[in-house]
């Protein structure tokens, strides 16, 4: 099912999943094993191991006993293929029983840890009477769901697939979109409790050596007892943990990952988790979204500059307000003098604190429908704008001026394609909004300074955030805040200082 | 370690200046419009126009006057009178009375441009007769008399009908040695403000006035028109040979001059136009499907405008104001002239010009 396979050190088996029989081993008479030769001492052993669960099964026929997990195996496998097969056989030995058994994962194993790592993740382990060793047939229970649209990437056009919770199964789709050899996947185990199975996936011949060194050096310091989601992988790996800006991709959708993979970029799967981790990361490349290569480039460039006016617009948009109000009278032009008095005029609050409440409450609503079920959802939605938006300004809680900058504030910082930026651009937001509220334009720049400090001290897997406006970098300009047609791209981009630069040759492409 | 250093410089620096003045708007009394007039030999009539943002309130502006010996006082004055702190950061448009700009203007300029919340693009502009007049007047159809002043003076310059009066403007004019200001003339008439031409001054000092069409040849040797416009009368010979009046209205006027000092020590100069413009009018009867015809009305049009150049230069020259800025030509034509406006006044009585316009007509519409 692998291509390659290393599993981390703390687990050390000693056998790989390479299936057929080691005979060499089989052959030597003296137990070198910490194994029992007798079922009847091996029993006791695996319930002490599994501390006494009542979930263990113990079967036996004839010489042969069978330990497995009642809901982690498919039962009807185990009878079909495992225990009818055997049954047909003369005898039973290791030979016959992995020459009979239908199935395609079996492997044995003298190291009892081992097994039971295996057994919980749904392997039926088969012991034969007198030999030290443990026959492993992997038939987990596929619990895993149907692959379904990506709920939080929504795109018009383009596939729409997205990841499930099952490794094997993402793997597998990002195998169908890159039919390479070269597509290497490397195995790791995280977690001391949960023992998650992550791989790592990169496409030999793009990705830098160094870059997937770098990754693996990364993933090999880490330990942590329990590894739920590739969200907080995420956060093992990133290399500002003091930073409010995400310095990885996560994504749900294929599509985006294999375009990751075929820029050089290397991606972490986690068992279990729907989203996988892209890496190295830009600060820019969360503006982009794979739709943007499907359509075409006019408006490709468009939609990308829209995005970014809209992240500008987000950040700063209230606080200008803030601070035109507060501070800056004489900035205001003069036909929008007499609507924004007049709309100011009822308000009993200071501009700061008004904007500050409605920010607040737009911010409870967003909280309160990501909590809702979507039935309840929707009537939250009719409440919230009905409530904020007629009765607070009737009310003369705030001006409706205000309210409409507020909402496209937060509209703005919907078209971020990811939903982790766009989460950012929401809360930092508001320490620009005190600034504002207390030292106008000056505080205003004061904080967009320390923002730019920040975000060009960044780093994603030592590959500068800000690239490639600094350091600048003028040949990737041409597919960032821009696309310009594909003649023109075919260059991969210098962030993962990918092996093979040229995507094709500019002269043989329209 | 550096963390430790930065954070408190940047506390300190938050709250050693978090002492900004706030000025909310709504609880600001916001000064559009301002006008002077001499209340005394020593004191000033200030008129102000305060926008009134209250919904409720029957007028949209305040008019508050207060007299004081300086600008600056009378507003300190005025705000005795009002419930929110006057502020005159949306000042938009300051006007004189034609008393005050006989005075001189240098001070009120000077006043508003060191004031860092006057933008330096407001407009300026003087009364014939009495400013707080004309602010004060109960207009029927203006609500707001310091909006219609502004929308007015911006209509009208991007019409390119009167040269660009800013505060910039002026000030420029008045501190550069060979130039002197132009202001447009502001005058009530009824129920309505209008533009009456513009007011020439020498030094800071207005010395003369030129009506509207006098105003547009001074625009075209001082700057260069994109898309004016303008109506002539022209004495034209029509095909029998009879005298005929032909009144042509030109517009998208596109003018560049090109001015030589040719002699320093008369002075001479020698000021060449390059007018190009569409015919949109004429009034008269003249064969346009004839291009001979349309030959002789350039030809009959550029002299029209060399002559009524010529005449404006004259009689700026007998107000001794150079507001076409051919002392600039001068300085940068003569070298270490150390010229002051003192002496270039003494020359430019002397001045001789000589104006020849190149004129074509782009398009003269369809004519049948």
């Amino acid at each position: 099912m692998f291509k390659k396979r290393a599993i981390n050190k703390r687990l050390q088996p000693k056998s790989s999943l390479e299936n057929g029989p080691q005979t060499e081993e089989l052959a030597e008479p003296h137990n070198t094993s910490n194994l029992p030769l007798k079922s009847d001492d091996l029993t006791p052993m695996i319930h002490e191991k599994f501390n006494n669960t009542s979930d263990l099964k113990v079967k036996k026929y004839i010489n042969l006993t069978i330990y497995y997990i009642e809901n982690q195996i498919n039962q009807q496998e185990l009878n079909q293929n495992i225990i009818g097969k055997i049954k047909q056989a003369d005898e039973i030995t290791t030979e016959t029983v992995y020459a009979s058994i239908a199935i395609n994962e079996v492997e044995d194993t003298d190291d009892l840890s081992y097994a039971i790592l295996r057994m919980i993740k749904g392997s039926v382990a088969l012991f034969i009477e007198g030999t030290p060793k443990i026959i492993l047939a992997s038939i987990p229970v596929k619990e895993s769901r149907a692959l379904s649209r990506p709920e939080n990437e929504s795109q018009v056009t383009g596939p729409q697939l997205g990841f499930n919770e099952s490794l094997a199964t993402n793997v597998s789709v990002i195998r169908r979109y890159l039919s390479t050899p070269d597509l290497c996947n490397e195995f790791f185990v995280f977690g001391t409790r949960t023992n998650t199975a992550v791989s790592l996936l990169y496409i030999k011949g793009i990705a830098s050596e160094d870059l997937v060194n770098r990754v693996k050096h990364k993933l090999n310091q880490i330990e942590v007892d329990a590894l739920i989601d590739s969200s907080v992988l995420n956060q093992h790996l990133d290399d500002h943990s003091w930073s409010i800006f995400p310095q990885m991709l996560l994504t749900e959708r294929p599509d985006r990952v294999s375009d990751g993979l075929l820029n050089g970029k290397i991606a972490l799967f986690v068992d279990g988790s729907t989203n996988v981790i892209l890496c190295p990361f830009t600060f820019i490349e969360f503006f982009e979204s794979r739709e943007d290569y499907n359509i075409r480039w006019p408006i490709a460039t468009f939609i990308r500059l829209l995005r970014i006016v809209a992240m500008f617009l987000s950040i700063f948009f209230t606080s200008i307000y803030v601070a035109a109000l507060t501070f800056h009278y004489e900035i205001i032009p003069q036909a929008l003098l007499v609507p924004l008095g007049e709309s100011r005029s009822r308000v009993p609050f200071p501009p700061l604190f008004e904007a500050v409440l409605l920010e607040f409450i737009i911010e409870l609503l967003r909280e309160a429908g990501a909590r809702l079920p979507t039935k309840v959802g929707q009537t939250m939605g009719i409440v919230g704008g009905i409530v904020i938006g007629t009765a607070a300004v009737q009310a003369g809680f705030t001006s409706n001026i205000l309210l409409i900058i507020v909402a496209l504030s937060a509209l703005a910082s919907f078209t971020a394609p990811s939903y982790t930026m766009g989460n950012v651009i929401r809360i930092i937001r508001f320490p620009i909004l005190f600034m504002a509220g207390f030292l106008g334009f000056y505080g205003v720049m004061f904080g967009f300074c320390l923002l730019l400090i920040h975000l060009i001290r960044l780093s994603s897997l030592g590959a500068p955030y800000l690239s490639p406006f600094y350091p600048p970098r003028f040949q990737d300009w041409v597919d960032s805040v821009i696309r310009l047609p594909m003649k023109y791209t075919n260059k991969r981009p210098t962030l993962t200082r990918p092996a093979d630069v040229q995507k094709y040759d500019p002269d043989k492409v329209n | 370690m550096k963390s430790f250093l930065i954070l408190p410089v940047l506390i300190i620096l938050l709250l050693v200046t978090g002492c900004a003045k706030k000025n909310i708007l709504e609880e600001t009394g916001l000064i559009t419009t301002v006008g002077f007039d001499m209340a005394s030999s020593e004191s000033i009539l200030t008129t102000m126009v305060v926008l009134q943002i209250d919904p409720e309130a029957k007028r949209n502006v305040d008019i508050l006057s207060s007299s004081a010996d300086t600008s600056k006082g009378s507003r300190i004055d005025a705000n005795l009178k009002t419930p929110k702190e006057l502020q005159a950061g949306q000042l938009r448009v300051a006007l004189y009375n034609e008393k005050i700009a006989r005075k001189g203007l240098r001070y009120f300029a000077d006043t508003m441009a060191r004031d860092p919340s006057v933008s330096d693009l407001i407009y300026i502009g003087i009364v014939e007769g009495s400013a707080h007049d004309t602010l004060n007047h109960d207009y029927k159809n203006i609500p707001d008399i310091g909006r219609y002043l502004y929308n007015q003076f911006e209509q009208l310059t991007e019409q390119e009908q009167i040269l660009n009066p800013t505060l910039q403007d002026v000030q420029q004019s008045l501190y550069s040695v060979g130039m002197d200001p132009i202001i447009p003339l502001v005058k009530r008439k009824g129920e309505t403000i209008a533009n009456t031409g513009s007011a020439i001054l020498r030094n800071d000092k207005m010395v003369g006035k030129l009506s509207p069409y006098k105003s547009f040849f001074v625009k075209l040797i001082r700057d260069d028109f994109r898309a004016g416009n303008i109506e002539l009368h022209l004495d034209l010979k029509n095909a029998d040979g009879k005298n005929e009046k032909v009144v042509t209205v030109l517009d998208t006027i596109k003018t560049s001059s090109d001015l030589k000092l040719t002699d320093p020590k008369i002075p001479h100069i020698d000021a060449k136009l390059k007018i190009t413009a569409r015919l949109l009018e004429i009034r008269g009867k003249i064969d346009l499907t004839n291009p001979k015809n349309i030959k002789l009305l350039e030809k009959k049009i550029g002299q029209k405008l060399e002559q009524d150049t010529l005449k404006v230069i004259r009689y700026c020259q007998e107000k001794n104001s150079d507001v076409f800025g051919f002392g600039e030509v001068y300085r940068s034509s003569v070298r270490h002239s150390n010229l002051t406006m003192k002496e270039w006044h003494e020359k430019y009585k002397n001045l001789e010009a000589h104006v020849s316009v190149d004129f074509s007509l782009v398009r003269t519409g369809v004519t049948e």
